[in-house]
């Protein structure tokens, strides 16, 4: 039994099952694909003050800074200082209109507003900035600025965020699910909700786990979540689309002005950047997001227009999310507000049923606090203290300095920083394991610096079961190449180490070029184009990859989605039709 | 890299644009014409980049149950893939499809026997792709067609680094029988992990690198090999494509005498080494044959000398004028420059994508002549490609086989089907209705499409097309009058 089972493994049902397990609940966390698969991890990737919410939502900003200041503490390896600048543009930079100058005067103000928060995040306050001064920080600018203001934010990688909250949860004591699908809701007396039931998507066998709280964090699909238990939860869903371009183009983070007069931003990420983004209510599929042509030209021609050395760039890739934000009527998708919300189902007659939707990434560890308050009150359990603001993530603690690390292990310097960049002290193990296993030495991700013992250690240590979750783990195939020099190398360690039959390696090679492919579709030009028909000569063409005998479907994994850990959880196993108990099959038991 | 920066106007029976493979054997074949004949290409291309497999036509019935389909002769699934698609080059060229078992011969001949074909009359190779599956294939380099699967039976050793992640042999070998078993081949694969890349820092060694070591010291791989070998020996060898960076054949020879097995490379994945050694054995083969290979990227000039008044190429008499090129630095860096050329005719082997031949710019575009591109029956106006390809990456992308189409005498056509010139030819990639990866057409169609340009380019430029003509149908390109401007563009 239980105390929570989560559902979501976002930044929120990993940020929710962190904080239950520190505080000692027995937690469950099912996912039916993987961590940061979904919402967590198509965001442009920031732990902002929320700068933008100033106007509609001066709260959400303040907990947001305060919040970055404790991520910023919990996991400082993992964030990133990113300078912004906001650029004042006149129609004729020489005698700037009087609304120009008004608005100018207003971007001061409002950014200066924002520096009463900075302090929080140890942000740097704004400054104004002469044309000129502009122009010498951020060359790449275009020529047409009256001034410019800088602020202060941080990034991160969302993916490592959410999968460092399930591994702390997991070294907490909390089992961890991916790949298993909750496909009904248990119901007791009163309508008291027990327990779930999920398919493990790799082998179709049903589980059945006891809990006393079910906590939906389901974020886009938390409505479907909730009709499971016979609940209705509404949102009013924004779909977000991103653009990756295959470099760096500014040092600065770079606010843009769309046709519409939004504000989108050109974001220096790791060895690329992103474009982002837009805010387009969303009634569709969540499972089904594809990027049209009017959401990449929109960005597109926001970003060339700020930033002319952009259009020098080639686009990587578009991609889509899907921000679960709370259901409101007659208001404009950015002046949506962006608080959270935690409904007890109990008045909706499912009590032990909680959902939390809405909220930001950056806020996502108060969220996670408020909803463990949240479910001990349900439980009417004296409150325990959280701890997930002092605490450090995995690989928080002592992060080793880069030189150092590259001087010892015989890397190169910035592998070894990318290496402590994405995994903390955690680096130090993963040059241990390619010291004993000298064939793990190798860098099979020349883009973003990934070498093969940082793949099997996600294998080994971070639930990383799929060759996309490596993705997700490490940036595999997320560079420039978009996986054409690394996917079969990276496919093949997997399949040793995970002793995938032959079909998986092919499967599991296929999906990851397939889910590049679905990203690259939607911007294909210029030198895209080459890419395209390079990297399909090899995967398609030498390597007959689609001779493969085997059914492609992104979501299903190459391996049993049951551990150990989880196994004993398992209360009741009850076949699909729901007939007889049974016991489950031991995880990997086909490759044993 | 053999070429030269260009140093004079240029005055050719045939110009040649590109040096690939299709640019190569167009040449060669307007060469053993008797014409003379200039190359110009800005960079190696895809041919650099190739497997070291020459795709011709996929056989129509495989697929995942029957890896080796209904094991057709090559020309019966060149003619096959004609008749279902005919967007595909070779539909186009159906009635010449007779010439394709010449056309191969050309090219083992031109190339020494370093590309080697069974022949047009029968079935495709099947090679062990670099993921473990069945490839079909008409042809490729000497040293990859020792290995095909149906010249085996019994053992095969698949031969990987034990620390080097090249080829992973226990994953290879596994998928090898998987694919043996799947194809009814009376095989079984074992893996062999030799210790020949064993110092510090080997691991992170790319493929030619590890080709430069073997070349250095071929007997310490021999060594190293017989270390590996199981007792109950394998009856042939699968090695990584690194046998070496020019020329395999010592390597190989190397091995066999000393392991007494015979031995074979795989088809490389990437970074290919047998791709830069086609490229370069091309190249020593133009150089052989008297035709001179140029750095620099050809354009359309406005008339001579700047004269914006003149129309782009057109045809003045015997020659196409109106073109020009710039000369571009190649590595040993001679200055660029630019000249007017004049030739009889001209070759269009500018390639795809990677080639250049087609960019998309706002539009997809023939960036020399400006030629309408096609995907299928349409000219793009600046599509979005999102909706020009299917979701699934497995399904065929009709935005990436977009091209020139050409009419049987290999002239690219305008959006009226009219000519931009008889003079002017395409062949290879540049072509549209051919995507080498998904429709299995890869350097074969370039050599084929290459061969038959070269001969029509010498035969427009004046040169005897002895021994040549087939049923009856004139190869020149008289069928249209000469055009002095592009219409309709």
């Amino acid at each position: 039994m239980y105390d929570l089972i989560v559902i979501g493994g976002g930044v929120n049902g990993t940020g929710i099952a962190r904080d239950a397990a520190m505080r000692g609940y027995r937690t469950l966390l099912v996912e039916k694909r993987d961590f940061a698969a979904g919402s967590s991890g198509a965001n442009s990737g920031m732990i902002h003050g929320g700068v933008r919410y100033l106007r509609h939502d001066r709260h959400v900003t303040e907990l947001a800074c305060i919040d970055s200041g404790y991520i910023q503490k919990i996991a400082p390896h993992l964030l990133f200082r990113i300078p912004f600048l906001f650029p004042i543009r006149a129609k004729d930079p020489s005698r700037p209109t009087t609304t120009e100058r008004l608005f100018r005067y207003a971007v001061e103000v409002y950014l200066g507003t924002y520096d009463r928060y900075q302090p929080a995040k140890s942000g740097k306050p704004s400054v104004a900035l002469s044309p000129e001064e502009a122009y010498a920080l951020e060359p790449s600018l275009a020529r047409d600025l009256v001034g410019a203001v800088s602020f202060d934010e941080w990034g991160i990688d969302p993916f490592r965020l959410c999968t460092a909250n399930a591994l702390s949860a997991k070294a907490h004591g909390a089992d961890l699910l991916t790949y298993a699908t909750v496909v009904s809701i248990v119901r007791g007396d009163g309508g008291r909700v027990q327990g779930i039931v999920v398919r493990d998507e790799a082998t179709g066998e049903e589980l059945r786990y006891d809990g006393r709280v079910v906590f939906n964090a389901g974020g886009p699909w938390a409505p479907r979540v909730a009709a499971l238990a016979g609940v209705e939860v509404k949102l009013r869903p924004g779909k977000g689309v991103h653009l990756t371009i295959d470099r760096r183009v500014s040092n600065y983070g770079v606010i843009c002005q769309a046709a519409d007069g939004r504000d989108v931003f050109v974001l220096p990420h790791e060895q690329t950047a992103i474009i982002g983004t837009t805010d387009d209510d969303f009634y569709g599929d969540p499972d089904d997001l594809r990027v049209k042509e009017d959401e990449v030209k929109y960005l597109w021609e926001a970003a060339v227009r700020s930033l002319p050395a952009v259009a020098g760039a080639r686009v990587l890739r578009a991609w889509a999310g899907i921000r679960p934000t709370v259901w409101e009527y007659a208001k404009t998708e950015d002046a949506l507000s962006r608080e959270h919300a935690i409904y007890d189902h109990t008045k909706d007659g499912a009590p032990g049923f909680v959902t939390m939707v809405g909220g930001k990434l950056a806020s996502y560890r108060i969220m996670a606090e408020e909803a463990v308050d949240e479910v001990e009150r349900i439980l009417d359990l004296p409150h325990r203290s959280c701890m997930t603001h002092l605490t450090p993530l995995p690989g928080g603690e002592g992060v080793p300095d880069p030189a150092e690390l590259a001087e010892g292990y015989g890397l190169s310097e910035p592998t070894a920083e990318r290496l402590i960049y994405r995994h903390g002290r955690k680096a130090v193990d993963i040059c241990e394991l390619a010291r004993r296993e000298p064939r793990l030495q190798a860098q099979v991700c020349r883009c973003e610096q990934v070498i093969a013992a940082e793949l099997v250690f996600s294998i080994r240590h971070e639930e990383g079961r799929r060759l996309l979750d490596l993705r997700r783990r490490t940036r595999l195939a997320m560079g420039p190449c978009q996986g054409t020099d690394c996917a079969a190398q990276a496919a093949a360690l997997l399949a040793r180490e995970a002793r995938l039959s032959v079909g998986d390696y092919h499967k599991e090679l296929y999906d990851l070029m397939q889910v590049r492919w679905k990203g690259n579709r939607a911007v294909l030009d210029g030198d895209g184009l080459a890419q395209q028909e390079l990297s399909r000569g090899i995967y398609l063409g030498a390597g007959a990859l689609a001779s493969a005998p085997f059914e492609p479907h992104e979501s299903a994994p190459a391996y049993g989605a049951f551990r150990d850990e989880a196994q004993r959880g398992a209360v009741k196993a009850t076949s699909p039709d729901g007939a007889e108990s049974r016991d489950a099959p031991r995880a990997g038991e086909a490759h044993e | 890299m053999i070429g030269v920066g260009v140093s004079k106007p240029i005055a050719v029976d045939v110009l040649v644009i590109g040096g690939g493979a299709a640019g190569a054997f167009a040449a060669l074949a307007a060469r053993e014409r008797g014409a003379t004949v200039a190359v110009v290409r800005r960079a190696w291309a895809a041919t650099a980049l190739s497997s070291g497999a020459a795709d011709v036509a996929p056989d129509p019935l495989s697929n995942a149950r029957t890896p080796l389909g209904g094991r057709m002769s090559v020309i019966e699934s060149a003619r096959h893939l004609a008749s279902r698609r005919p967007d595909h080059p070779y539909a186009a060229l159906q009635g010449r499809l007779a010439l394709l078992p010449a056309a191969l011969d050309f090219a083992s001949r031109q190339t020494g026997g370093r590309l080697s074909f069974a022949g047009a009359e029968r079935e495709n190779h099947a090679f062990l792709s670099p993921m473990g599956l069945p490839k079909l294939s008409a042809g490729g380099l000497d040293s990859i067609v020792a290995g095909d699967l149906l010249g085996v039976s019994g053992t095969i050793g698949a031969v990987g680094f034990d620390l080097h992640p090249i080829v992973d042999a226990r994953l290879l070998a596994a998928a090898a029988n998987e694919a043996a078993r799947r194809a009814g081949l009376p095989l079984r694969a074992v893996p062999i992990e030799c210790d020949f890349l064993r110092r510090s820092g080997d691991s992170l060694l790319r493929p030619h690198e590890i080709a430069a070591r073997i070349d250095d010291d071929p007997e310490r791989l021999v060594e190293s090999l017989r270390r590996a070998l199981p007792i109950d020996r394998p009856q042939r060898l699968l090695l990584p494509p690194v046998l070496s960076r020019r020329d395999p054949r010592p390597v190989l020879e190397a091995l066999e005498a000393g392991l007494g097995i015979p031995c074979a490379e795989l088809l490389a994945a990437g970074e290919s080494v047998p791709g830069v050694r086609l490229q370069q054995a091309l190249e020593a083969r133009l150089d052989e044959a008297g035709i001179e290979l140029i750095h620099g990227e050809v354009y359309a000039a406005s008339g001579a000398e700047g004269d914006a008044t003149e129309p782009r190429p057109h045809t003045v008499g015997d020659s196409m004028i109106g073109i020009r090129m710039r000369g571009a630095a190649p590595p040993n860096g001679v200055v660029a420059s630019d000249w007017p050329i004049e030739a009889g005719a001209v070759v269009l082997a500018t390639g795809k994508f990677i080639g250049g031949g087609i960019r998309r710019e706002g539009r997809l575009r023939e960036p020399i002549f400006d030629l309408p591109v096609w995907i299928g029956d349409q000219v793009d106006e600046g599509s979005w490609l999102g909706d020009r390809t299917a979701y699934e990456l497995r399904d065929p992308q009709p935005a990436l086989r977009a091209g020139l189409r050409i009419d049987e005498e290999l002239h690219p056509l305008l959006r009226d089907h009219r000519l931009l010139s008889p003079r002017l030819f395409a062949c290879g990639d540049v072509l549209a209705g051919n995507d080498p990866a998904e429709d299995g057409a890869g350097i074969g169609l370039a050599i084929f499409t290459g061969y038959l340009a070269g001969l029509e380019a010498a035969a427009a430029a004046g040169l005897s097309l002895a021994g040549f003509v087939t049923a009856g149908e004139s190869p020149s390109g008289e069928r249209t009058p000469d055009s002095d401007e592009a219409e309709g563009r």
